[in-house]
């Protein structure tokens, strides 16, 4: 920490983390002064659309701004173009069809690179023009923040071959890591069905449950559902012997799948097994997703609940004080 | 830098504490400048000051040399005065001493002291030189001596007559 | 927040605390003494200047008043800056004495701080009478030399006339050699 960060850090300052989806915008903040934290707080403010933020936000967070010199903000960025690829070099891009120019790239440790298009960052600056913007973290900066957790975590299993699933609001983050280089990224925004655009899937899920190669029995599907309690939308005993999920955990399943598929279909990715699912999850989603993903993939999946904004405000002190 | 945006500048001062520490260094160099200022000043007195002192002395001396001019001028009338007024009594002793020789006594010889006067002469009677010359002799001088010789060939007394003043035995 | 609020109460304090205790140093330890010297000095030249200015005056009239006086006396004066000249001091003579003789009495020959030099004189005064030497005395007077006759004066009177002999101190400049 250089002499400047560490006087920074001696000062109180306050963070704020936001996450803006389609109704409601969550914020938590944070005030800090060296490494005590003097006060936390979140809240969720409902919202017309991602576009604009409602007045009781802006009145909020200005008002926090007033009470507290050193204050940061942070957006998690989860808008649609965002991807991560297995390289740091620029000019791979192309390779994966995205034009470098239209994009702002993240090299993350030599590692691996992430991106997300200008015009959304352009976005998240106008949206937060009344505020001020600090911080705008990609959702595969956060997801690797969750990795590196683990890893460090002793009690915690690894395997070598991981996909592991970032879980928010309206978003799916999907990373496929062979120890600790990236072998596959992937984004969706799962509130719509509108992204699939982004990769090569088939029309149907049922086809692409279909083609799931490592998915040999259907049977084996009904058989592991017979125990799940109440779900929306779900109902037991189904004859076709498939299970039917709440609208937006299918959504999470097929893109879920869809992005398995791409990994493994496509050429430019370093094809690996994978060995097991790691799922952070920030918004409980429905554990039955946990037990169909363990059925459909034949693969052990765990889960984690996890808060983003609070690894938005490590994220954004450990940027602070660098 | 991991953010796809960078962050606003923030400041490590807060406005309060900047106008008040402007605030305070605005003064502290005015006050400074200030001071600076009176020192220079001091400074300009001290050297007009040292200039003004060597003028002073220069005129102080010219004053005392001018004053010592002055004075020998004033000497050198005064040691004329002195000459003048020395020459001038000298001359109205010597003339009182002829103008008290009475006719009948011719002088031969005289010797003009300070304080003493020698006169050898002639004079027909002894009379003549007690009567005439004695008495304002001696209202002058202290002692007053006189010795006659008669001189056969040109039928007169030779006197010789010493007078002196001695001050002293006053 | 009233946390805020005290924390920026004291600030406040602190900053007038210290623009106070800064001012009053700079004024006590630097502000004041100068201020001190500056009006001492100012003062000390002041009065230089003001001794300067009479001394100015007081020199402007002792030139004058020396000045007046040089003119006055200047005749005076410049009998006391010509060297005494024999020769022509006995043709001056020569008008009331016959058979001049001057001799120099040399007893104060080497004290140097003597500025009268001593002479004898001895002469026959002209037709005899006394009135010469009388009118000689005058006559001095407008020599172009300090003269002072002293005693002893002898008179001899005889068959060559009234021969006279007395002293003479006569100013000599001091030369610078």
């Amino acid at each position: 920490m250089s002499l400047f960060g560490s006087v920074k850090k001696r000062m109180t300052n306050q963070f704020l983390a936001l996450i803006v989806e389609e109704k409601r915008c969550k914020v938590k903040q944070r005030v800090v002064r060296g490494d005590d934290t003097l006060f936390v707080e979140e809240s969720t403010f409902e919202i017309e659309s991602k576009d604009k933020l409602s007045i009781e936000v802006i009145d909020y967070i200005n008002r926090l701004q007033e009470e507290y010199q050193h204050t940061y903000i942070t957006l998690f960025l989860n808008t649609l173009g965002q991807g991560a690829i297995p390289t740091c070099d620029i000019e791979a891009l192309k390779k994966f069809s995205v034009d470098k120019d239209k994009v702002k790239a993240v090299c993350v440790e030599g590692r691996y690179l992430i991106y997300g298009t200008l015009i959304d960052i352009k976005w998240a600056d106008k949206t937060f023009a009344d505020i001020g913007l600090d911080f705008v973290f990609s959702p595969f900066l956060v997801l690797d923040y969750f990795i590196k957790k683990d890893i460090d975590d002793e009690d915690i299993e690894i395997d070598n071959i991981m996909l592991y699933v970032l879980s928010t609001g309206n978003a799916l983050t999907v990373m496929i890591m062979k120890d600790r280089d990236l072998l596959f990224g992937s984004f969706f925004n799962i509130a719509k069905d509108e992204n699939l655009l982004y990769t090569d899937y088939g029309e149907s899920s049922d086809d692409i449950f279909a083609e799931l190669d490592f998915v040999e029995d259907d049977e084996l599907l009904i058989e592991n559902l017979t125990d799940l309690d109440d779900v929306p939308g779900f109902e037991n005993g189904e004859p076709e012997g498939k299970l039917e999920l709440a609208e937006q955990d299918e959504r999470f399943v097929k893109y879920l799948s869809a992005a398995l598929k791409e990994f493994y279909s496509n050429d430019l990715y370093e094809s690996e097994f994978i060995q097991s699912v790691r799922i952070f999850d920030d918004v409980h989603i429905n554990p039955n997703i946990v037990k169909y993903l363990q059925n459909e993939l034949l693969l052990d999946v765990s889960s984690e609940n996890v808060s983003v904004r609070n690894a938005l405000i490590d994220l954004s002190r450990k940027e602070v004080f660098r | 830098m991991y953010s796809f945006t960078t962050p606003r500048k923030k400041s490590l001062i807060d406005k309060i504490t900047w106008l008040w520490l402007s605030f305070i260094v605005i003064m502290l160099v005015a006050l400074s400048a200030f001071g600076f200022f009176l020192k220079y000043q001091t400074s300009f007195y001290e050297e007009m000051l040292s200039g003004t002192k060597l003028t002073n002395s220069k005129y102080s001396s010219s004053v005392s040399n001018l004053d010592k001019e002055l004075k020998i001028v004033d000497m050198k009338k005064a040691l004329n005065n002195e000459v003048r007024s020395s020459n001038a009594l000298l001359k109205a002793s010597i003339k009182n001493l002829f103008d008290l020789v009475p006719d009948q006594i011719t002088l031969n010889e005289v010797v003009m002291k300070k304080d003493a006067l020698f006169i050898k002469g002639f004079t027909p009677t002894k009379d003549s030189y007690k009567l005439l010359l004695e008495p304002p002799l001696k209202s002058i001088f202290n002692e007053s001596k006189v010795t006659f010789s008669f001189n056969g060939r040109v039928g007169k007394y030779q006197f010789e007559s010493m007078n002196t003043i001695n001050e002293l035995l006053k | 927040m009233a946390k805020s609020d005290s924390n920026s109460t004291i600030k406040f304090l602190i900053y007038i605390l210290l623009f106070l205790i800064f001012t009053l140093f700079l004024l006590l330890v630097f502000i004041i003494p100068s201020i001190k010297e500056y009006k001492h000095k100012k003062a000390e030249y002041e009065m230089f200047r003001v001794q300067n200015e009479s001394l100015i005056l007081k020199e402007e009239s002792i030139k004058i008043k020396l000045k007046d006086s040089m003119e006055k006396n200047s005749e005076i004066l410049s009998s006391f800056k010509d060297d005494f000249n024999k020769t022509n001091f006995i043709e001056f003579s020569k008008s009331y004495f016959r058979d001049i003789d001057i001799k120099l009495d040399d007893k104060n020959e080497n004290n140097k701080n003597v500025r009268f030099k001593n002479y004898s004189f001895s002469a026959i005064l002209k037709e005899s009478t006394p009135s010469n030497f009388y009118d000689f005395i005058d006559a001095l007077k407008n020599y172009k030399n300090i003269i002072k006759i002293n005693f002893p004066i002898e008179l001899t009177i005889n068959k060559k006339g009234m021969h006279i002999k007395f002293e003479l101190s006569v100013y000599e400049p001091i030369r610078n050699k």
